[in-house]
């Protein structure tokens, strides 16, 4: 039992929620291991395919399945996160499944044959396998977590995670972002210190953070990226290069074929690989007639198609850097982070840009997940040495009259921060104010990010300019705010529960929690097999050496009755018989009471005098 | 140097109790330290990751609720202080406001003389696009113009009488050279 990493109760796991890939890792006796169950890959994909009767399966299946079940299989589900149709443009022509935004709520909802999913709901399910996998390869259940996200991702999105989370049955003790989490692995590896900075290209976002790290405190001076600009962008480009290249030839426009979608996405995928490596990559696209259309790309083209977005990244690096009061010489170390640093060119520009080679020693899709497992062991109080301060990635703020942006807390602030300021009324007799919060760095509110609104509700009558509204923003440890509001005269608060813009309310995350109780007997009985086959083991070692000891005090026939017992119980564990090995597990409980309190106290005995000679 | 037996307006330190904080607490009390103009950043520091290691929320999540929302809080109130103090700019319109809560708003309006040539700096950086040497070489001037302006309203605040509307004008021209100075360095 002293084998495990920690006892049950205590697990945290560190989880990287990530656009293409999911996983797992916990801290060991010996730094952070990622967690592997009996499959190959700790790499689990974060694809979901629904089936008929209801029925969905997730990860290397459902990736699997993208073929030929193209409209019911969901993938880069991260990029909806806390988004509305809007946000996305026309990325939503590329995607071979249906979404649609409903009137209620501008959140974005998956359609799968009728039946709409919030992208809450999509995640929850990858985090409800990774959680499972975790669990087979822990042997113990496992209720909490520390998630990374994006450091650059708003309110919105960081809320919609938690909500996951919480739909998956997993308390997200700390929401951590990545490229934070990625330094802590990093400089937990190779205890070296000073100014680092993160570059992190993943399948979906890119990050850049600017941290300091001394006597094991991780400071984060400033954060900056782009929540859609990452490896799914350059499979679009190329993607739509062969889309084109098929309707010059056959006249054919394939975006109305959802198989064919797919089977494009994935060539443009491996394509872009062979690219890193490569310096062409040639596709036959076969469209069941005549010839095949060949399709050939070479390095230089794929450079030519994503330039612009690798200067963009750049161009963060250098308003990060700015933020952080910080010169391109200072930085000691550059970190690499996310599959897409494995792009030659984007090695290439970084290199030449911060005049030095980045390190890219720890493997770039497991990074991140070391890191939130070493976030989880601090959370848990395992490691009291090591501080994170994290900043928030994005300008918070309420509108004022003509729409105005009024900022209440700037960007890269250090978090927790809080900020307190008075507003108040401009025509008489207002009995409610409305509070519109954005998130933004432009001037307006129409530039800016709605996260939501209340009403300050139930003032007395007062003249205009009279009312003194105290409006407080609080953002906790995860980067995820609080609003309340106080007429200072009146004493009337604001109710708080604000309507998000593009998520769930708290009502709606009780609603899916209830719901998939009711439709997760399975799960439960999953989890119960596992707590109650390591409690028959305990069981079965404890008697067994109890059984060993040479002068039992035992009558032969006692002893005889106990092995059979184990064996049996053995037997039912082997089988994974639920009820079969709870009832077992109660009679022989009951049996052994007395085997077990001789055991303690020969222990305690034991203790004691090993304590005498100390 | 021993940070144990510290005194924080935000948690007891040799006990390790989160407190509530009185209203006539300033930002000093919340670090430990005595108002100057003039600071040790490597004092800040050290106060800062002290009293960081009891505050924080990640050395709370064992706590109950009300202990954890006041952790929450307090780190909240940490950080401004730290922010605050490190930065020369806000530490100085803090004190500043701390001898006269107007200042800063009363003297707003700047002199056309200075705008002008606010403007004309500017235009500098507009016209200099990717010239990267000739950015620097700006980026050093105006670097110079904002310290100038910050050691000025340092010393005057310093004194006991300081002119404060002198010392508001100062740090109102310091805010318009940083940003041309960001600008410079973003281009």
């Amino acid at each position: 039992m002293s084998s495990s990493d920690s006892t049950p109760a205590d697990v945290v796991i560190g989880i990287d929620l990530g656009t293409t890939n999911s996983l797992a890792a916990i801290m060991g006796r010996d730094g952070p291991r990622v967690l592997v169950a009996e499959s190959a890959s700790p790499l689990i994909p974060s694809v979901v395919s629904f089936l008929d009767d209801n029925k969905h399966i997730v990860g290397e299946k459902a990736r699997a399945l993208a073929i030929r079940n193209p409209r019911r299989t969901v993938h880069s589900v991260k990029r909806l996160m806390g988004r509305g149709l809007a946000d996305l443009g026309d990325e939503t022509t590329r995607l071979a499944y249906k979404i649609v935004d409903t009137e209620k709520s501008k959140l974005v909802r998956i359609d799968i044959d009728g039946q709409l999913y919030s992208p809450q709901e999509i995640s929850a399910l990858i985090l409800g396998e990774v959680r499972r996998r975790a669990e087979s390869a822990l042997g113990t259940p496992v209720t909490k977590a520390v998630i990374t996200v994006p450091a650059y991702f708003d309110d919105a999105q960081r809320q919609a995670t938690r909500d996951a989370a919480q739909i998956a049955g997993l308390q997200a003790l700390r929401i951590v972002n990545e490229p934070t989490a990625a330094a802590l692995a990093y400089g937990l590896d190779t205890n070296r210190e000073g100014t680092i900075v993160v570059y992190d290209l993943g399948g979906g976002t890119f990050d850049v953070s600017v941290l300091k790290i001394t006597q094991g405190v991780y400071k984060v001076a400033a954060t900056s990226g782009d929540t859609h600009l990452g490896g799914d962008d350059f499979d679009n480009a190329i993607m739509d290069r062969i889309l084109g290249a098929v309707s010059n030839a056959t006249g054919k426009d394939l975006r109305s074929q959802p198989e064919a979608l797919q089977q494009i996405r994935l060539s443009a995928e491996a394509m872009k690989m062979e690219l890193s490596t490569g310096d062409v990559a040639t596709l036959e696209v076969d469209i069941g007639q005549d010839e095949p259309v060949t399709v050939r790309i070479t390095r230089d083209d794929f450079e030519d198609m994503i330039r612009a977005d690798i200067e963009r990244t750049l161009a963060c690096c250098r308003s990060a850097l700015a933020d952080a009061d910080v010169e391109i010489e200072d930085v000691n170390d550059i970190v690499f982070v996310g599959g897409s640093t494995r792009i030659p060119l984007v090695r290439k520009r970084v290199t030449e840009v911060f005049g030095r080679e980045p390190h890219t020693e720890l493997d770039p899709d497991r990074v991140v997940a070391l890191g939130a497992a070493i976030q989880a062991d601090v959370i848990s109080g395992g490691n009291r040495d090591l501080l994170l301060l994290d900043v928030i990635p994005l300008s918070l703020g309420l509108e004022t009259m003509g729409g105005a942006f009024a900022k209440l807390i700037t960007r890269n602030q250090t978090v927790p921060c809080s900020v307190t300021e008075m507003f108040s009324t401009y025509a008489d007799n207002q009995s409610g104010i409305d509070i519109n919060v954005y998130q933004g760095e432009r001037e307006l509110v129409a530039d800016c990010r709605k996260l939501g609104s209340f009403k300050l509700t139930g003032l007395p009558g007062m003249a205009a300019g009279l009312p003194r509204v105290e409006v407080t923003f609080l953002v906790d440890a995860d980067g995820v705010l609080t609003v309340k509001a106080r007429e200072q005269r009146s004493g009337v608060s604001a109710s708080i529960d604000v309507v998000p813009s593009h998520g769930l309310t708290r009502d709606e995350v009780k609603g899916i929690v209830r719901e998939s109780i009711v439709n997760a007997h399975a799960d439960f009985a999953a989890r119960e097999l596992i707590e109650l086959s390591n409690k028959a083991r305990n069981l079965i070692d404890g008697t067994q050496r109890v059984l060993d000891m040479p002068d039992l005090p035992f009558p032969p026939e006692q002893r005889d009755e106990l092995a059979a017992d184990i064996a049996n119980l053995r037997a039912l564990v082997e089988a994974q018989d639920l009820p079969g090995i709870k009832k077992a597990c109660e009679v022989f409980g009951e049996k052994t009471q007395s085997l077990a309190d001789d055991v303690i106290g020969a222990a305690i005995k034991q203790e004691l005098n090993t304590e005498r000679s100390l | 140097m021993s940070v144990d037996n510290l005194r924080s307006s935000l948690v007891d330190v040799p006990s390790g109790t989160i407190t509530a904080e009185s209203d006539t607490a300033t930002l000093f009390d919340r670090l430990g330290l005595e108002p100057s103009a003039v600071v040790d950043a490597a004092l800040i520091e050290r106060h800062y990751l002290a009293l960081s290691r009891q505050l924080h929320p990640d050395f709370q999540a064992a706590a109950t609720d009300d202990v954890q929302q006041l952790a929450v809080r307090n780190s909240a109130l940490l950080n401004e202080a730290y922010t605050t103090l490190l930065d020369d700019q806000k530490r100085l319109e803090y004190l500043l406001a701390l001898r006269d809560a107007e200042a800063l708003e009363r003297n707003k309006k700047l002199s056309p003389v200075f705008l002008m040539e606010s403007m004309e700096h500017s235009e500098a950086v507009e016209s200099a696009a990717d010239d990267t040497s000739k950015l620097a070489t700006l980026a050093k001037t105006y670097k110079g113009e904002v310290a100038e302006r910050i050691s000025a309203a340092q010393a005057a605040l310093a004194e006991s009488d300081a002119d404060v509307d002198r010392v508001a004008t100062l740090l109102h021209e310091a805010r318009v050279y940083r940003r041309i100075l960001r600008d410079c360095k973003t281009r």
